[in-house]
């Protein structure tokens, strides 16, 4: 890790040498609680640009507020107009294409944090990882995307920041533990000038995972649907629902779990909104979240405050919440939704 | 959309339900032939995307017949926030030009080409030509707002620059299809015409806008100011992007009472709350002004946009 963040520097006075220098962003955050604690969910450090006429890059760097290093969230290329038949290509370390949710980075997100049944399923970081992933634009009036990638680490297990940082301290060989493949087909249509739905349906597969007894898969179903019939004014709502299972013996241990938010920005500085979540099984036992949730952007989404109120039910527990966040950035890459 | 839509939805029927034989198919066979037929029509022009509305009645102006032009943000929306819609992107994927305001106004329209993937697609500045105002001279940062670097990027509001991005337009056009070029420089050299003939009759009829003191929202308007010589007192955002504080209000309340300012000038999409609280307190008086085509219902062509608002302030002068 201390290697990349030195080449990181590096690469960084190289570019500033040039006059095509990548844009540079970075966001940070500070989260309050119900009880007065405060915590942050750190810095990200964002390097984007073209690499050529026809592929950009992303480098996207994290500094949690903890003891571990800077991690490397995301590294990736992404060929989009130099390929033949209608076809793009993404190859580094990155976020999957299989819902919606796990492209968002939390920034992005209205309410703070992914909801918990999300993280129980793809990670507490959402899943991201080394692989390649080609897609394809079907030739059709609307816009219907396939893409198909083969991963390095399996999804929900080993993708958090922490368990990263021990493997690189273990010095051992990671890459052959886990093999995954996946693949989301999706289509948009604009229902009419001011109102369009997006819906997408994915499906993800251990191939080799040397740390579960069990080879799982998971299949989802996504949806987006947004009006918006001015610049500021837009009432969106998104939601999916996963079920993950073992691949030999479905029945044991299969759980199924979903969220759903809407959100209606009524200006240009205002929006407010609910979200639900739900998991049949989080430590085997049944999780339902309840939550309301404002946002406050005073100046062009560069500087955002948040406000969440939520209730947990976990079981026989129920816990109520309430958290507030400012959340700032330089630079170009900004906790806007889109 | 709608016939290209059904020709696909048709399509998969064939690839899903292939197997169904008789009445029935005979049936689709024979919308899908009429569909084809209706679509071609549309065929063998040349395809013009553009990211404003501005742009793009420029554009059919010029290309005639020849062209078909569609504009990605609608004449009612701000053109800085455009989201950036796959569905957008599919109109990309098959254009042949796409006309680009440029001076970082439309960044988001460099994510809708990316992922339109069209390898053939000529992509036009049109701000290339463009005498450009307020371009910063030091070191621009968030401090100064939603500046550009480029300078103010809202050139399309002087009839003179609209006669620069027509030429611009119209050498992309010919550049792609040369067999048309008789007809583009017959249309361009018309449109130059109508702009000069306009502005002679503007200058006259509009003489008495000159000079008048006035406030604007959003500092759209220095190219629309300049040439129609009225004077931009201040804006209501403190700086461009940031929404009106209270004590920027109160600094514009002395200045609407000392300098005897009597209207405020504003884009169709912005909030009324910062003008109607100045209004409430003055008596000030607010105008809608079309900053595109088709931002209000008169404003239907480039030049009628410019009728639109120079007759607006002039009726509220003569009040």
């Amino acid at each position: 890790m201390k290697k990349l963040f030195i080449l990181t520097l590096f690469t960084t006075v190289i570019f500033t040498q040039t006059t095509v220098n990548p844009d540079i962003s970075v966001i940070g955050d500070l989260i309050i609680n119900q009880d007065g604690e405060i915590s942050s969910s750190g810095v990200e450090i964002a390097i984007q640009g073209y690499v050529n006429p026809f592929a950009r890059a992303d480098v996207f760097l994290h500094k949690h507020a903890d003891h571990n290093a800077i991690h490397l969230e995301e590294a990736v290329i992404s060929f989009e107009r130099g390929l033949p038949l209608n076809m793009g290509l993404r190859a580094g370390k990155f976020r999957p294409d299989i819902g919606k949710i796990n492209k968002e980075h939390a920034h992005t997100l209205f309410f703070i944090e992914a909801p918990t049944s999300m993280k129980n399923i793809l990670g507490d970081e959402m899943w991201g990882t080394f692989g390649v992933e080609p897609n394809w634009l079907f030739p059709l009036p609307w816009y219907a995307k396939l893409s198909v990638g083969y991963f390095t680490k399996a999804m929900g297990t080993a993708c958090n920041h922490e368990v990263e940082e021990a493997e690189e301290d273990s010095h051992e060989d990671h890459t052959e533990k886990t093999t995954a493949m996946s693949a989301r087909l999706s289509h948009f249509v604009d229902l009419n000038d001011v109102t369009h739905l997006e819906i997408g349906s994915g499906y993800y597969r251990d191939i080799e995972n040397h740390e579960l007894p069990h080879l799982h898969h998971v299949a989802e179903l996504d949806f987006k649907i947004k009006w918006r019939p001015d610049t500021y004014r837009s009432f969106t709502w998104q939601g999916e629902i996963f079920r993950k299972s073992p691949i030999e013996n479905p029945e044991n241990e299969s759980k199924i779990a979903g969220y759903t938010w809407m959100n209606y920005q009524f200006n240009k500085r205002w929006n407010v909104g609910v979200v639900a979540d739900f998991s049949t099984d989080i430590d085997g036992e049944e999780f339902k979240s309840y939550g309301a949730f404002a946002g406050f952007s005073p100046a062009e989404e560069s500087s955002v405050f948040r406000l969440v109120l939520s209730q947990e039910q976990h079981g026989d527990e129920t816990h109520f919440g309430v958290k507030g966040q400012i959340i700032w950035a330089l630079g170009p890459h900004k906790p806007h939704q889109f | 959309m709608g016939i290209q839509y059904h020709i696909s939805l048709y399509l998969i029927y064939f690839m899903i339900l292939g197997e169904h034989r008789g009445k029935n198919r005979k049936n689709i066979m024979k919308k899908l032939l009429i569909t084809i037929l209706l679509t071609g029509i549309g065929f063998g022009k040349i395809n013009v995307v553009t990211s404003i509305t501005d742009l793009a009645d420029i554009a059919k102006t010029i290309g005639g017949k020849r062209v078909k032009v569609t504009s990605i943000a609608r004449g009612n929306q701000d053109p800085h926030y455009v989201e950036v819609l796959p569905s957008y992107m599919m109109k990309v994927k098959r254009a042949d030009i796409y006309l680009q305001v440029g001076m970082e106004l439309d960044l988001w329209a460099q994510q809708i080409i990316d992922g339109s993937r069209n390898r053939k697609l000529q992509i036009v500045d049109c701000s290339q030509r463009i005498n450009r105002m307020e371009v910063p001279t030091n070191k621009v940062d968030a401090r100064l707002g939603d500046i550009h670097k480029y300078g103010n990027p809202h050139y399309w509001l002087d009839p003179e620059n609209g006669k620069i991005i027509a030429r611009t337009i119209a050498a992309a056009l010919i550049s792609t299809d040369p067999a048309g070029r008789n007809m583009y420089e017959s249309n361009l050299a018309q449109f130059l015409q109508e702009v000069d003939f306009a502005m002679n009759l503007w200058r006259e009829t509009y003489a008495e806008l000159k000079g008048m003191n006035m406030f604007f929202y959003h500092n759209s308007w220095p190219y629309f100011t300049e040439r129609f010589g009225l004077n931009v007192v201040a804006h209501l955002e403190p700086k461009p992007g940031i929404t009106p504080s209270p004590a920027h209000l109160e600094r514009l309340l002395r200045i609407i009472r000392n300098d005897d300012i009597t209207l405020i000038a504003m884009e169709p999409y912005f909030s009324n709350q910062a003008p109607e609280y100045l209004h409430q307190k003055t008596g000030i008086k607010i105008v809608k002004l079309a900053q595109s085509v088709g931002a209000v219902k008169e404003a239907d062509s480039y030049l009628n946009m410019f009728r639109y608002n120079l007759e607006v302030l002039k009726s509220h002068l003569n009040k």
